[in-house]
């Protein structure tokens, strides 16, 4: 974010990839801020502590360099403290250096009790809301600028528009969506938290979003099956766009993957 | 998404996507990557223990993935079914 201190959503493996690019960027952490007091912080948002979501810390290589200052934001309403979940995945003998000897500082903050209501990290502003998801999960809206970005990973849809996340995804610049399943694959995974593109569809349609983006990709698909993905994903959006309800509407339909870069 | 010269307000990159191949460009990228894996390899002679017409063979295997002319990613994603 433009004046920021570097803002992380979660941990899982690309976190180490992460770590390399920011050990390399000589002017700190985010290149898009010119405020020396942010060259050095980072601000971690998780959307829970399950593993694939946290995995990473322990090879991030920032946070092996005493100057680094990371934060790390809890919500009080979470089923435990994120703290308690990074020393016991850096327990000896898990990990050979263990979390609360990291030689950088180590911030935790609580995050407003109510949801929607915003923290202020340097001149972003993000806040939290909560999805459906096996031991609760948290999505994240993030605000700079006049631009608005939502993440919104491992959430299973409803029955229905998840008004929630309607509110949160609300004329968002890029939607982040959990599209893990096909809709033919979804009834064998009933309440294991995640969604298919349909449903990340026809949110993004109602909530008026520019970009969606899926992610949380199904470990077991090949790129064959990825790319089939999203190719259904944009021809089911092009036929939501041609209903009556969606007139005027357009939507950009794309599909995570490692190094993606998508700048407003 | 911002088509001007001015600094961008947001910069998403993702890293790791939550189980995401690995920077391709775009769909079609994909395809041609895997296109040139399947060419090279098809002729190779330990194709065989590659792509399941044979008894898998951990040596061979890791041999030819040795001798990749070029950058390739996705490896158990890329071979399709035998």
């Amino acid at each position: 974010m433009r004046g920021s201190p570097l803002i992380v959503l979660d941990a899982g493996s690309g976190a180490r990839r992460l770590g390399q690019d920011c050990a390399k960027r000589e002017k700190g952490f985010n290149p898009l801020s010119s405020d020396a007091r942010h060259n050095d912080e980072l601000h971690f948002f998780l959307s829970h502590v399950h593993w694939d979501h946290v995995q990473g810390f322990p090879f991030f290589a920032p946070a092996y360099v005493p100057k680094t200052r990371m934060f790390f934001y809890e919500h009080g309403c979470a089923p435990t403290a994120i703290q308690d979940t990074m020393k016991t995945q850096q327990r000896h003998p898990n990990f050979p250096i263990e979390f609360q000897v990291l030689p950088s500082e180590v911030v935790f903050r609580e995050l407003p009790a109510q949801f929607f209501s915003p923290v202020q990290v340097g001149a972003a502003y993000v806040a939290a809301f909560p999805v459906r998801h096996p031991n609760g999960a948290f999505g994240y809206q993030i605000k700079t600028d006049g631009k608005a970005f939502v993440f919104a990973t491992d959430n299973e849809h409803g029955d229905a528009l998840n008004p929630v996340l309607l509110q949160a995804a609300q004329n968002a610049d890029m939607l982040y969506y959990d599209a893990q399943y096909l809709p033919e694959e979804y009834p064998k995974r009933i309440n294991w938290g995640h969604s298919t593109y349909e449903w990340g569809v026809c949110t993004a349609l109602a909530a008026n979003v520019k970009t969606l983006v899926l992610g949380h990709h199904e470990p077991s698909r090949d790129d064959f099956g990825l790319a089939k993905l999203l190719s259904r994903a944009k021809g089911f959006a092009a036929s939501q766009v041609r209903k009556k309800e969606n007139r005027g509407k357009q939507l950009e339909v794309k599909m995570a993957y490692d190094g993606m870069v998508c700048e407003m | 998404m911002k088509k001007t010269n001015a600094p961008p307000s947001m910069r998403i990159i993702f890293r790791g996507a939550s189980g995401s191949i690995p920077a391709p460009s775009s769909s079609e990228d994909i395809m041609k990557k895997q296109l040139a894996f399947i060419r090279y390899f098809s002729k190779h002679k330990d194709f065989s223990a590659f792509c399941g017409k044979g008894k898998f063979d951990a040596k061979k295997a890791e041999r030819l993935l040795k001798s990749c002319p070029f950058e390739f990613w996705g490896l158990t994603r890329a071979i399709p079914p035998a």
